[in-house]
């Protein structure tokens, strides 16, 4: 195997587990630079000449007028997170900065604020830009804004959890779930961090802003996770950020993701070190798992989940989809951004395995395989037969296994010619080869 | 310390990705192969597509109707955790005492004759019949001794039915247990989400999140059949990757299930795309209907973690949960099945006893249960001058309830769970 062959390879396994993928341009402009390059570029665009693009959500509380009839508020709402799905996955698809948008999704799995519990469009797109703008900065910083966001105030009820009775939900899964992990905390210590953090209530107005009522607080000092003297937002998250196991939760959820099944236990102490010695600062984080991925000579494959599997096929053959048919693939495939099932987030991508998605991928495929335009190359590659060049334009670059190599030739041969491209282009989008990266 | 985060993510992964399941499915794609054909229509948005359905040439061991009359079990999954206490409610000063706004006033609750101790939530109402007619049996103060207030260590120790760690679901260790001859995908079905319970090491079921959406579709004027019998191939020959063939395997399991369960769906493109637990027992009767060899049911119904708002919430959920569980028991009466179904609630955990300022309830511990079939009562108990950290007592483990749906489904019980625990009915045919 050439040098080149290997640099394809690394290329398309970082751009896919920190990105999604690269589009035939992409392709093209990235042959023959170095992983490496690619992945400092992509951590500090800015360094490096390319500014970083504007939030895409921004605009779209215009929505939602202030003096909106409520009875007309449901259909609004929906068309506003419609609308606010498609310029989602268009910045997905073709952003400028891939290695933002996924951190962005990241950030949106672990604190899984879904949209049915926020409702509030507004209040929603400002805490998707609130993630993105933390989204390779400094962890602490995020946690921060996240506690007293008005859609996590909403979400894990902070908003009405009053001195005399502490709603525990929000303090329980910043322990549990946000920043140490539940061997990490007791009881006693969830009750305290939940005290603590009483007595915020959302302003309405511009999607609304926390604000903070010493009434309804209750200041008592507690000790939370050995630290003593915890009575407000402030002294809660000093305790969380500073208390040892936070390195390597966040670090080791962020390493599992990146490094999928490549991940090992043992790398933790030395991801966590980085994480803690750059004061929670992520992207020499990123950049440590990355370079240890990169590091790999040979790398399993991990399930994609499906907007990544709909980012991709749309990136690489070139087709566009409206929103309300991406909505609906979404949907069958059991994934939409914006709705993460459950406060532990959207499931491990081998979730997508199950009957259901694999259902819908297949319908899928044929109808983005319908839409990629004329021009496409993945269709020339696919109406000709070139299966390793459809491969590496899928981001593939190690061409397709047996099996998809035979159905393909087979599906070749029982179509006519007019048809074959696309036939085998939907295919290829079907087939287990590029379900993983 | 990501070990729970590990143990999370293979848990998902209902079916398991082994050597083991391989080949059964290998040799489901030789057989699968033969019986796919092309068909009508339906519209998705945007484009017009001609819908694959596939009509069985041959019969199989899996043809609707041939099946064993065999004995089924229904889970309804109560996601997030249901508040037991105002499910099945204990008739004792201290529970309005300890539920100064949740606690349902005495001329609401339902009266459950021959109980003495308990009554039922008033959205419980379409259940009454089942108890009059003695199939109706309630559990409460049922948990996992050791199982915790968080939602995934307690959904650890409810999917697994132990509190140390474990890869598989109870159920799936029944399905591995008592596997025998060629694999079916349809003996477990999960709709309206994954079910760890099912999660075995070697037997694959099938997570339907909308049986509505599960269907094939190919653009139209392509020959659906050449495509899909296409698709079909790339499973084969499995990939020496366990995630590959993973990914390989679900394709002929799907592509069964889908042959099964089309020939009942009726559905037409016009239907809303959303999908509700109502119609997920639906087409779990119609499983049922179709007599395929399906034995195990798993139904999510989400929606319980009522930390705010409980009051109207729990009303809503409860009277859908009602409601649902009485059509699906009457189809079943109705087409002949109700003697050999059992159906059983399950929840991660009951509620705190203690209100928050929310209007709800925080996690607590032991919570209450339902079984459908031939039983009626109450069993367990609600002890509320001796709460346990501000929980009701365990006085059930969940483990005795699982352990009369294995001997519903013909065991080995014990084998399965570990250790002997006491069984809920003991009237079982």
């Amino acid at each position: 195997m050439t040098n080149h062959h290997n640099a394809q390879i690394d290329l398309a396994w970082l751009t896919q587990r920190l990105g999604y993928g690269m589009s035939p341009d992409e392709q093209t402009n990235l042959d023959g630079v170095d992983p490496t390059t690619v992945l400092a570029r992509r951590l500090d665009p800015e360094s490096h000449g390319v500014a970083i693009p504007p939030s895409p959500f921004e605009g779209l509380g215009d929505l939602i007028p202030p003096d909106i009839d409520p009875d007309n508020f449901p259909a609004l709402r929906r068309a506003a997170y419609q609308q606010l799905l498609g310029i989602w996955l268009d910045e997905l698809r073709d952003t400028s900065d891939p290695l933002l948008e996924w951190m962005t999704f990241f950030w949106h799995d672990h604190f899984a604020v879904t949209s049915e519990v926020v409702l509030n469009p507004v209040i929603m797109v400002n805490h998707l830009s609130l993630l993105r703008q933390h989204a390779r900065g400094n962890f602490g910083d995020l946690l921060r804004a996240v506690t007293l966001d008005p859609a996590m105030l909403i979400f894990l009820d902070g908003r009405s959890s009053v001195a005399r009775q502490p709603n525990e939900n929000y303090g329980r899964e910043l322990l549990e779930l946000y920043s140490i992990g539940v061997e990490h905390y007791t009881e006693a210590d969830v009750v305290a961090a939940a005290s603590a953090l009483t007595g915020w209530q959302i302003q309405p107005g511009d999607g609304g802003t926390a604000v903070f009522s010493a009434r309804r607080h209750d200041d008592t000092h507690r000790t939370l996770l050995g630290a003593s003297g915890v009575h407000d937002v402030d002294t809660v998250l000093d305790a969380v950020l500073n208390h040892q196991a936070l390195p390597g939760f966040i670090a080791g959820k962020l390493a599992a993701s990146i490094l999928g099944n490549d991940f090992d236990e043992n790398q933790v102490p030395e991801f966590a070190h980085v994480f803690a010695n750059h004061n929670l600062d992520l992207a020499p984080l990123i950049s440590a798992i990355a370079e240890a991925g990169l590091a790999l000579t040979s790398r399993s494959p991990l399930v994609r989940h499906p907007v990544s599997w709909l980012t991709n096929a749309e990136k690489t053959t070139g087709a566009r989809i409206d929103t309300r048919a991406r909505a609906h693939i979404l949907h069958s495939m059991g994934m939409v951004p914006g709705r993460p099932p459950h406060v532990g987030g959207f499931p491990p991508p081998e979730n997508y395995l199950n009957a259901s998605s694999t259902a819908a991928r297949f319908t899928s495929a044929g109808l983005v395989a319908n839409q990629a335009p004329e021009d496409s190359l993945a269709l020339a590659a696919a109406s000709t037969g070139d299966w390793q060049t459809l491969a590496s334009l899928l981001g593939r670059p190690q061409g397709f296994s047996a099996a998809s190599l035979s159905a393909l030739d087979g599906l070749k041969d029982a179509t006519p010619s007019g048809q074959q491209g696309r036939n085998c282009l939907a295919l290829s989008l079907s087939t287990p080869d590029f379900l993983v990266i | 310390m990501n070990e729970n985060l590990n143990r999370r993510r293979f848990l998902y992964l209902a079916g398991g990705a082994t050597a083991a399941a391989a080949t059964g499915a290998a040799a489901w794609a030789g057989l699968l192969r033969e019986q796919v054909n092309g068909a009508p229509t339906l519209t998705l948005p945007g484009l017009t597509t001609t819908t694959t359905s596939m009509t069985p040439t041959t019969t199989t061991s899996l043809a609707p109707g041939q099946g064993p009359k065999n004995p089924v079990l229904v889970i309804v999954q109560m996601q997030g955790g249901n508040d037991g206490l105002n499910t099945l409610v204990p008739l004792n000063g201290r529970y309005q005492d300890l539920r100064p706004t949740l606690a349902l006033g005495d001329h609401e609750m339902l009266d459950l004759s021959d109980a003495q101790d308990f009554a039922l939530h008033p959205a419980l109402a379409p259940l009454l019949p089942l108890w009059e007619n003695n199939l109706l049996t309630g559990v409460t103060g049922i948990g996992i001794p050791g199982q915790g207030r968080s939602h995934f260590t307690a959904s650890d120790s409810w999917h697994s039915g132990r509190t140390s760690p474990e890869t598989t679901g109870w159920l799936g260790r029944w399905l591995d247990a008592t596997a025998n001859g060629p694999a079916n995908p349809l003996r477990a079905v999960s709709l309206g989400g994954g079910a760890p319970i099912l999660t075995a090491e070697s037997q694959l079921s099938t997570i339907i999140n909308s049986p509505r959406n599960f269907r094939l579709s190919t653009p139209p004027g392509s020959d659906s059949e050449a495509i899909v019998a296409a698709f079909l191939q790339t499973a084969s020959p499995l990939s020496g990757d366990p995630t590959l063939a993973a990914a390989q395997m679900a394709i002929p399991s799907t592509l069964e299930a889908i042959e099964v369960l089309g020939v009942d769906s009726g559905v037409t493109a016009d239907e809303p795309p959303e999908e509700n637990y109502t119609s997920l027992l639906d087409t779990a009767a119609g499983l049922i209907d179709l007599d395929v060899g399906t034995e195990v049911i798993v139904v999510s119904v989400h929606g319980f973690d009522t930390h705010s708002d409980q009051r109207s919430r729990q009303e809503k959920l409860l009277a859908n949960l009602a409601a649902g569980l009485a059509s699906f028991h009457q189809r079943l009466e109705a087409n002949g099945h109700a003697d050999r179904v059992l159906i059983m609630t399950t929840s991660e955990f009951g509620r705190r006893v203690q209100e928050n300022a929310s209007g709800g309830t925080d996690h607590g511990t032991a919570g209450a249960q339902f079984i459908i079939g031939p039983n009626q009562g109450i069993i367990g108990q609600v002890d509320l001058d001796n709460l346990v950290d501000g929980d009701v007592p365990i006085a059930v483990d969940t483990r005795s309830m699982y352990a009369t749906a294995l001997d519903w489904l013909g065991g080995p019980t014990d084998e399965i769970l570990g250790k002997k625990y006491d069984r809920l009915l003991d009237n079982l045919p």
